[in-house]
C-alpha cells in the first residue's frame, strides 16, 4: 500500500474520523462510526502487540544485561556504565507492569490517584439520562470498570490537546475499555488496559460517546 | 407550446397525519423532446442536458421477458436533430445561459436562477441517490440530495414515427422532503432521498414511496387533463363576478386543457425511527411495507400513519457492546410472510413472520466464513453488505460488500453459490481508500428482468454487468465524453500490473470521484438506468 499503514497513523486517521463525524450534516452516522471503530481496534490490537514484543524483547535485553553485570561485577569499572541502560530497562520494566502502548505518556506513570470521574449519557431511545461516577482508587472494581456500563459523554474535542499524540493514546485506553462488545477474549490485555486507562483517566475524563 | 409556469404551494410543517399539498405543473409530458431547439447546441458539447431519444430498430410491441441478449450489445446513440437516438441522457443544473435551450423540461424551474451554477461543477443537491424503475418499466423514478424526486415516462409507440419509441421524458417533478431540524436532539435531519420504492398501479394515478433519513412519505402522481370551465360566482381569471350581473345559471362544463402532473402526499409515515433510515420495501400483498434503520425494522400499513409495528429489533441492552448494524432489508417477491435483512457483519437473516411478533429469531442464516488470509485492517469494512436484493423468481438471494457480489440460493445457508469480483484490483488500495472516505461508499446491485444478469457499480463512472449463464462479464462505462454518434459502449478493462495496453485503464489513474451506486434495469425489457453523481444515463440495447 502506498500510504502509511503502521498502526499508530491508522489510530489517528480513524480518531479523526471518529471527531468530524460530529459535525457533519445529518448527525452522527452509526454504521460508518461502527466500521471507524472496527479499524481502530484492529489497528490497537497490532499495535499493541507490537510494543508488547518490543517491551518482551527489552525484557530479555534486561536480563541479559542482569547475567552480563553479575559476571562483571567483579569489575567496578565497568558496573557505572551498566546502571544507565539498567535504568532505562528499569523504567521500561515499570512501564510494562501496566503494557498496552501507553508507555511513552507521561500520565501514564502517575499513580492513580483517587480521581473520581462521572460520565453520563443520554440514550436516544428512551431520551433517559444515566449518569455514572466510579472511583478508580478501589482496585477491585478497576477489574470492573470494564464490564460496567461505563457510557461516555461526547465533548470537547474542539480541545487543542486532542492533537497530542499522548492524549491520542489515552484516547485509545479509555476507548478501549469501552465497546467492550468489540474486544476480543483476551481477558488478561483487557483488565491490564483497563487499569491503565483508569490510571490515566484523571488526565483525561472524556472520550467517545457510543450514542 | 406554453411555456409550464410552476406552482409551488408551501404547506405547513410535517405534522404527524397531515397531509401536505405541493402541485407542479410541468409541460406536456410526452411531447417535450420534439420541442429540443438547436441541434448545433447538442453537437457542439456546449449543452449539458442533453436528450437523446431512443431508437426502436424494430417495431414490434414489447413483451415480458425477452430472451436474454449478449450483454455487449449495449448501443448508445446520441441524437442530433431528428436523428436515430437510442439512449437518453438527463443532466442536472445546465448554466444559466443554456437554460433556453432546456429550460422547459428541466426539473430546475423552481429554483431561482442565482443558484444555478455553470455546467462544469453541480451542486451536492443534484446528486442522484436512488433511481427506481416502477413495476411496469413505464416510469422511472429518480431522487436526489435536495430532496427531490423526478419522474421519468416512456414515451408510447407511435406509428408515424417508430424509431422515437421508448424515450424517457420527464414526467412530474416534485419536491418529497425537505431540511429539518430536530430540536431535541439537536440533530438536522438531511433531506436527502434515501430510497424510491414504486406501488404497483392500481388506478389512473402512480404511487411511489419515498424516504429520507427518518420519514416515509407516499405520493401520488396523477395526471389532470380537464378543468371545470363555467362557475356562477367567477369568471375565467378568477375575479369574482358582481353578482348584480349575473342573469343566468349555467353548469361548469369540463372542457380539456393541457395536460397537468400534479404530485401529492398522500400519507406521511413519521417518528417510528430513532436511527437513519436505510431501506424500504413494499410486501407482495401490497398492504404494507417495511422501513429499516440501523438497529430496527418497522412494518406499516399503507393506510395508517400514526401506528407501526417493530419486527426486528437488534439493539444491544448497553450500546457499548453494540456489534453489527442492519444494513438492508427487503421483502420476498412472492411470500408476503418472509423477509431478509442484511448486517455490516456480511450475513444475511431471512425471517418469517408468522412465528413470532417480534422476528428477532431468523428462519435461516446466511453467512460465509472469512478466509484467514485476507485479513486486514478494513476486513470488517470490506465485509459489510451495502445492498440486498431477492431475485425476481424468489430462490436467489444477491448480496454486495464491498468488493464482490454474492449470489445466494436460498436454500443453502453455509455458502454463496457464485461470488463475483467487481474490483478485486482495489483490495491493495484500501488504506487510502480508508483515508478518503470511499471505503464506505454503498453499492447497490440489481438482477435483469429474467434474472440472468446481475449489475453493479464501481468508480470512474464504471459499471459492471454478470452474466451467471455465461460466466461472462463485462465492464461499461457512462460518460459522454466518450460516446460518438451510433456507439456502441466499449468494453473497458482495468490494468492491474505490468504493462498497460492501449485501451486499458491503470488502476491509479481511476477516478474516485466518479462512482456509480445507484442502478436499476427494466423489469422486461433490456432498459438500465445508471446513476452518475449528478448525470442519469439510460441505456438500451441494440435490436439487431
Amino acid at each position: 500500500m502506498e500510504c502509511a499503514v503502521d498502526a499508530q497513523s491508522l489510530i489517528s486517521i480513524s480518531l479523526m474520523k471518529i471527531h468530524n463525524s460530529r459535525t457533519q450534516r445529518g448527525g452522527i452516522k452509526l454504521h460508518k462510526n461502527l466500521l471507524v471503530s472496527y479499524v481502530l481496534r484492529n489497528a490497537r490490537q497490532v499495535f499493541i502487540k507490537e510494543k508488547y514484543a518490543e517491551i518482551y524483547r527489552m525484557q530479555q535485553y534486561d536480563e541479559v544485561l542482569t547475567v552480563c553485570s553479575e559476571i562483571q561485577q567483579l569489575n567496578p569499572l565497568e558496573a557505572e556504565e551498566e546502571e544507565q541502560p539498567r535504568a532505562a530497562c528499569c523504567v521500561e520494566e515499570e512501564a510494562s507492569a501496566q503494557p498496552a502502548a501507553r508507555c511513552r505518556t507521561p500520565c501514564a506513570l502517575e499513580p492513580s490517584s483517587a480521581h473520581c470521574s462521572k460520565t453520563t449519557v443520554l440514550d436516544l431511545d428512551t431520551h433517559v439520562v444515566t449518569t455514572f461516577g466510579s472511583s478508580i482508587s478501589d482496585v477491585e472494581e478497576v477489574s470492573d470498570f470494564c464490564h460496567k456500563r461505563a457510557k461516555r459523554e461526547d465533548c470537547c474535542f474542539s480541545s487543542p490537546e486532542f492533537t497530542d499524540t499522548a492524549n491520542i493514546s489515552n484516547l485509545i485506553s479509555i476507548f478501549g475499555s469501552g465497546f467492550s462488545g468489540l474486544l476480543s477474549r483476551q481477558a488478561d490485555l483487557e483488565q491490564i488496559c483497563s487499569k491503565q486507562a483508569l490510571a490515566s483517566l484523571g488526565a483525561w475524563t472524556r472520550a467517545i460517546v457510543a450514542f | 407550446m406554453r411555456v409550464p409556469v410552476l406552482h409551488k404551494q408551501l404547506g405547513p410543517s410535517h405534522r404527524q397525519g397531515e397531509v401536505e399539498k405541493r402541485t407542479v405543473s410541468v409541460g406536456s409530458p410526452g411531447r417535450v423532446a420534439r420541442t429540443l431547439d438547436c441541434a448545433a447546441c447538442l453537437l457542439s458539447g456546449a449543452s449539458d442536458a442533453v436528450i437523446i431519444a431512443p431508437r426502436a430498430a424494430d417495431t414490434e410491441a414489447p413483451s415480458p421477458p425477452a430472451p436474454p441478449r449478449s450483454i455487449s450489445d449495449w448501443l448508445w446513440r446520441r441524437q442530433c436533430g431528428c436523428g436515430a437516438p437510442n439512449a437518453s441522457l438527463f443532466t442536472r443544473l445546465p448554466a444559466p445561459e443554456k437554460m433556453k435551450c432546456f429550460s422547459r423540461y428541466l426539473p430546475y424551474l423552481f429554483r431561482p436562477p442565482s443558484t444555478i451554477l455553470s455546467s462544469t461543477c453541480h451542486t451536492e443537491a443534484d446528486i442522484i441517490s436512488t433511481v427506481e424503475f416502477n413495476s411496469t418499466g413505464e416510469l422511472l423514478a429518480t431522487g436526489d440530495k435536495g430532496g427531490r424526486v423526478v419522474v421519468f415516462q416512456r414515451e408510447q409507440e407511435s406509428k408515424t414515427q417508430p424509431h422515437r419509441r421508448g424515450e424517457y421524458n420527464v414526467y412530474s417533478t416534485f419536491q418529497s422532503h425537505e431540511p429539518e431540524f430536530d430540536y431535541l436532539k439537536s440533530l438536522e435531519i438531511e433531506e436527502k432521498i434515501n430510497k424510491i420504492k414504486w406501488l404497483p398501479q392500481q388506478n389512473a394515478a402512480y404511487f411511489l414511496l419515498s424516504t429520507n433519513d427518518k420519514t416515509v412519505k407516499l405520493w401520488k402522481i396523477s395526471e389532470r387533463d380537464k378543468r371545470p370551465e363555467g362557475y356562477n360566482l367567477k369568471d375565467e381569471d378568477g375575479r369574482i363576478r358582481d353578482p348584480s350581473t349575473i342573469t343566468s345559471l349555467r353548469v361548469p362544463v369540463l372542457q380539456p386543457m393541457d395536460l397537468m402532473v400534479e404530485a401529492t402526499a398522500r400519507r406521511i409515515f413519521s417518528n417510528a425511527h430513532t436511527y437513519h433510515i436505510n431501506s424500504i420495501s413494499v410486501n407482495s400483498d401490497l398492504q404494507t411495507f417495511i422501513s429499516t434503520d440501523d438497529l430496527r425494522v418497522n412494518l406499516w400499513n399503507l393506510e395508517i400513519t400514526d401506528r407501526s409495528f417493530n419486527i426486528v429489533d437488534i439493539k444491544p441492552a448497553n450500546m457499548e457492546e453494540l456489534t453489527e448494524v442492519i444494513t438492508s432489508a427487503e421483502f420476498h417477491p412472492q411470500q408476503c410472510h418472509t423477509f431478509a435483512y442484511s448486517s455490516s457483519k456480511g450475513s444475511i437473516r431471512l425471517c418469517d413472520m408468522r412465528l413470532a411478533a417480534l422476528c428477532d429469531k431468523h428462519c435461516k442464516y446466511f453467512e460465509e466464513p472469512e478466509d484467514p488470509a485476507t485479513r486486514s485492517f478494513f476486513s470488517e469494512i470490506i465485509s459489510s453488505i451495502s445492498d440486498v436484493k431477492f431475485s425476481h423468481n424468489g430462490r436467489y438471494l444477491m448480496t454486495r460488500d464491498y468488493l464482490t457480489v454474492k449470489v445466494w440460493d436460498l436454500q443453502m445457508e453455509n455458502k454463496p453459490v457464485e461470488t463475483y469480483q467487481v474490483h478485486d484490483y482495489l483490495r491493495g488500495k484500501l488504506c487510502s481508500l480508508y483515508e478518503n472516505d470511499c471505503i464506505f461508499d454503498k453499492f447497490e446491485c440489481v438482477w435483469n428482468g429474467s434474472d440472468s444478469v446481475i449489475m453493479t457499480g464501481s468508480y470512474n463512472n464504471f459499471f459492471r454487468m454478470f452474466d451467471r449463464n455465461t460466466k461472462r462479464d463485462v465492464t461499461l462505462e457512462a460518460s459522454r465524453e466518450n460516446s460518438k454518434p451510433r456507439a456502441i459502449l466499449k468494453p473497458r478493462k482495468v490494468c492491474v500490473g505490468g504493462k498497460r495496453r492501449k485501451d486499458e485503464i491503470s488502476v491509479d489513474s481511476l477516478d474516485f470521484s466518479k462512482k456509480i451506486l445507484h442502478t436499476t434495469w427494466h423489469p422486461y425489457e433490456n432498459i438500465i438506468a445508471v446513476a452518475a453523481t449528478n448525470n442519469l444515463y439510460i441505456f438500451q440495447d441494440k435490436v439487431n
